[in-house]
C-alpha cells in the first residue's frame, strides 16, 4: 500500500511540471508584464532598456521559467556581505552594464510559494490565495458532503425501483442538473428567493462588518442555502448516475442471490451487502467532483459575491492581474491532483485488487 | 416460375433479412421508434432555423438587434409592439438579441465540437494505433491538461486575449480535446487487435490504410454520440464564459454574455435574467437527450 502512494506520488511530479510549462507559457505569450511593473512615463529607452536587463525580462524564456519557479537567489548570491551579488550561475552579474554588480536574487519561486505580488493589491499573491481559501473551502466541503449522500441516496433508490417512476425521476433531475447553467441557476435562485421572495439574502458570505470578518458558519447558514444548492447539483447529478449503474451491477452478482436464498431479508440485503460493495467505485469519482467544484466556484462565488479563491481569480482575470491569475490556475492545479490522488488511493484502499494491476 | 429459381429466391430474401441492416440502418429504426430523441431533433433543427434565419426574422418585424434607445429601456415582454419578448438595460430589442446571440451560440458550439472531435479522433486513432513512445508522450500531455481545471485554463487564456466568436472556437478546441482522445484512443486501442486488422496486416496493408479504412468507419458512430455531447458542453463553457464577460465581447450578443448584468435589473427587468438562460438550458437538455438517444440506437447490446 505505500509502495502504491509513493508510486502515485511520484506520478504527479512531471504532472506538476507540465502544469507549471504550460501555465508560465501562456502567461510570457501574452508579451512583457514586467513592463507594467516598471512603467515609468517619463524614462528614457535607455533606461527601460537598463530596467529591463536587471528585471532580467531579455533572458531567454528557459531562464525566466527557471526564475520564475526556483527563484533566482541560487542564480545570483552575494558571500561579502556587501548587498552586491559576486557569484552568479545562468545569469550575468552585471546585467545592466554600468560596471557595477546588481544586488542578489530574491525570489524564491513558485516551488517555494513566491508567486510574487499582485499588480493590484500590492501584496504577496500566496497571503491572497490563503486569505480567501477558508470561503471556498467552506462551500465546497459542504456541498461536496451534502451533495454526496443525497446522490448516493437517489442512485440506490433509483437501483431499487428499477423502471419505476422514482428510477425515471433519478434520471431527469440528473440529466437536467447536467444541462442547467450553473451561472443561469444562481441567477434564478436569488431572483426568486432573494429579489421576489426576500427570503434569503442577494449574495454575499455575512452581514457586511467593519473589519470584514465573519461569524462562525452556524451564524449565517441562510448566506450558504443558494451557492451550496447550485454547487450540490453537479455532485448529485455525478454521484447519482455514478451509484445507479455501480448498484445495479452488484444487484446481479451471484452473492446477492446466494445472500437472498440463506433467507436475509431484503432490507439486510440491500445495506449490508449491495450498498457497501456499490460503493466501491464510487470513490473514484472524487477526483472529477473536486474539478468540478473548483470550476464552479469561479461562477458560484462571483454571483454570490462570496470572498473566495474562485472570485479571486475572475477579479484578477478582468484586472490582468498576472501573477494572482497564475497562482490561482495552479492552486486549481494542485488541488486537481490531489483529489485524483485521494480518490486513487482511497480506491486501492478499500478494493485489495486495484494495487496490482 | 420453375423450382429451382424459386428456391434460389428464398435464399436471398434469408439473406437480406438476416444481414440487411447495417449498424446505421439499425440506428436509424431505432431513433425513429425513439420519440423524446425525436422531440429533442425536432426542438434542436427549430432553435438552429430561427437563429440562422436572424435577419430575415428581425426586417420582418422591423427591430434589430444593435440599435439603443434609453427611451424604452426595460420594456417587459408581451407588451409593446414591436418588440415582442421587450427590451434590455440599454432598450435593444431582447428577441432580436436573442436570435443573434443564438446564432453565435449555435455556432460556437457546433463548430467547436466539430473541431474537438477532429483533433482528439486524429490524435486519438494515432496513439491508440501506433502505441510506445507516441502513446507515452500523449498521454503525459493529456494527464497534464486535465489536471488544470478547464474553465481555469479557459480564463488564464482569456486574461491574455479577450476572444472573438472565431477565436473562442479554437481555443475551446485546444483546451477540450483531452477528453475526446482519451475517449478515441480506448476505441483504436480494442479495435486493434481484432482479427480482421490483423489479416489486413497480413495481406500487407499500410499503417494508414488499416487506419482510415479499418479503423476510423468503426469510430464514426462513437464520434456522433460523443459530438451531441459535445456540442452541449461546448455551449455551457461559452456561455459561462461569456457571462464572466471574458468570452465574447458585448455588443456582439451570445446567450451567455446577455445574462451578464441581468442581476442589476432584478426588479425592473426580471425577464432579462430568465429568457436567454431558458434558451441555453432547452438547447443543452436536447442536446444531451439527443446523444444519450444516439447511444442507445448504435448500441449493439439494444433489443428491439
Amino acid at each position: 500500500m505505500i509502495r502504491y502512494i509513493i508510486r502515485r506520488l511520484l506520478q504527479a511530479i512531471p504532472t506538476f511540471f507540465g502544469i507549471t510549462i504550460i501555465s508560465y507559457a501562456l502567461m510570457s505569450a501574452s508579451g512583457n508584464p514586467v513592463r507594467v511593473l516598471s512603467f515609468r512615463p517619463d524614462s528614457s529607452v535607455e533606461e527601460q532598456e537598463r530596467l529591463a536587463n536587471v528585471l532580467g525580462v531579455n533572458d531567454p524564456w528557459v531562464i525566466q521559467y527557471l526564475r520564475w519557479l526556483l527563484g533566482d537567489d541560487w542564480m545570483r548570491w552575494d558571500t561579502g556581505e556587501d548587498g552586491v551579488a559576486d557569484r552568479a550561475v545562468l545569469l550575468p552579474l552585471d546585467a545592466d552594464g554600468d560596471g557595477e554588480n546588481e544586488p542578489p536574487g530574491e525570489r524564491l519561486g513558485v516551488v517555494r510559494g513566491d508567486f510574487g505580488n499582485s499588480f493590484v493589491k500590492k501584496r504577496p499573491v500566496l497571503d491572497l490565495i490563503f486569505e480567501r481559501m477558508p470561503a471556498t473551502l467552506e462551500l465546497s466541503v459542504s456541498s461536496l458532503v451534502i451533495g454526496t449522500i443525497i446522490g448516493l441516496i437517489i442512485g440506490i433508490a433509483a437501483a431499487v425501483n428499477r423502471g419505476k417512476a422514482i428510477d425515471n425521476a433519478s434520471r431527469v433531475i440528473a440529466v437536467v442538473f447536467d444541462a442547467i447553467p450553473g451561472f443561469w441557476l444562481s441567477l434564478l435562485l436569488l431572483l426568486i428567493f432573494g429579489s421576489q421572495l426576500k427570503l434569503l439574502p442577494i449574495g454575499d458570505r455575512c452581514k457586511l462588518t467593519l473589519d470584514d470578518s465573519c461569524p462562525p458558519i452556524y451564524e449565517r447558514l441562510e448566506y450558504m442555502v443558494l451557492p451550496v444548492f447550485v454547487f450540490a447539483t453537479g455532485v448529485i447529478s455525478g454521484y447519482s448516475r455514478l451509484m445507479r449503474a455501480s448498484m445495479l451491477d452488484v444487484l446481479g452478482q451471484d452473492y446477492i442471490r446466494t445472500a437472498l436464498s440463506k433467507g436475509l431479508s431484503n432490507r439486510m440485503m440491500l445495506y449490508r451487502h449491495a450498498a457497501r460493495n456499490a460503493m466501491i467505485p464510487i470513490a473514484t469519482f472524487l477526483g472529477p467532483a473536486i474539478t468540478g467544484l473548483l470550476g464552479g466556484a469561479v461562477v458560484i462565488e462571483t454571483i454570490f459575491n462570496y470572498p473566495g479563491v474562485g472570485r479571486t481569480l475572475f477579479e484578477a482575470a478582468t484586472s490582468r492581474d498576472y501573477p494572482v491569475v497564475m497562482a490561482a490556475v495552479i492552486y486549481g492545479a494542485l488541488a486537481t491532483i490531489l483529489g485524483y490522488l485521494i480518490s486513487d488511493i482511497l480506491y486501492a484502499w478499500i478494493d485489495p485488487r486495484i494495487r496490482f494491476t | 416460375m420453375s423450382a429451382e429459381t424459386s428456391v434460389v429466391r428464398l435464399k436471398n430474401s434469408n439473406v437480406e433479412r438476416k444481414y440487411g441492416d447495417s449498424l446505421w440502418q439499425r440506428a436509424l429504426k431505432r431513433l425513429w421508434r425513439d420519440k423524446l430523441t425525436l422531440l429533442a431533433l425536432f426542438v434542436m433543427a427549430l432553435l438552429t432555423f430561427l437563429a440562422m434565419a436572424a435577419p430575415l426574422i428581425t426586417s420582418a418585424l422591423g427591430v434589430d438587434a444593435e440599435t439603443t434607445n434609453p427611451v424604452d429601456r426595460l420594456i417587459p415582454p408581451f407588451t409593446t409592439a414591436p418588440h415582442i419578448l421587450g427590451t434590455d438595460d440599454l432598450g435593444r430589442d431582447y428577441f432580436a438579441r436573442l436570435l443573434y446571440g443564438g446564432q453565435i451560440s449555435l455556432t460556437i458550439g457546433f463548430f467547436g465540437a466539430i473541431l474537438t472531435l477532429g483533433i482528439g479522433l486524429s490524435l486519438g486513432m494515432v496513439a491508440g494505433y501506433f502505441g510506445g513512445r507516441v502513446d507515452d508522450f500523449m498521454n503525459w500531455v493529456i494527464t497534464t491538461l486535465d489536471s488544470i481545471p478547464i474553465l481555469y485554463l479557459l480564463i488564464l487564456i482569456s486574461t491574455l486575449l479577450r476572444p472573438t466568436a472565431e477565436a473562442l472556437i479554437l481555443v475551446l478546441a485546444l483546451t477540450g480535446w483531452t477528453g475526446g482522445t482519451r475517449l478515441m484512443r480506448g476505441q483504436t486501442l480494442a479495435i486493434r487487435n481484432l482479427e480482421y486488422i490483423m489479416s489486413a496486416r497480413a495481406v500487407g496493408a499500410s499503417s494508414m490504410r488499416i487506419i482510415f479504412v479499418h479503423i476510423l468507419p468503426n469510430l464514426l458512430s462513437v464520434t456522433m454520440i460523443s459530438l451531441a455531447g459535445g456540442i452541449g458542453g461546448l455551449i455551457l463553457a461559452e456561455s459561462t464564459l461569456s457571462f464572466l464577460k471574458l468570452g465574447v465581447q458585448p455588443p456582439t450578443p451570445t446567450w451567455g454574455n446577455m445574462l451578464s448584468n441581468a442581476q442589476q435589473f432584478f426588479t425592473r427587468g426580471p425577464h432579462l435574467s430568465i429568457i436567454s438562460g431558458v434558451l441555453i438550458f432547452i438547447t443543452v437538455l436536447c442536446l444531451y437527450v439527443i446523444g444519450d438517444g444516439l447511444r442507445d440506437a448504435f448500441d449493439p447490446r439494444t433489443v428491439d
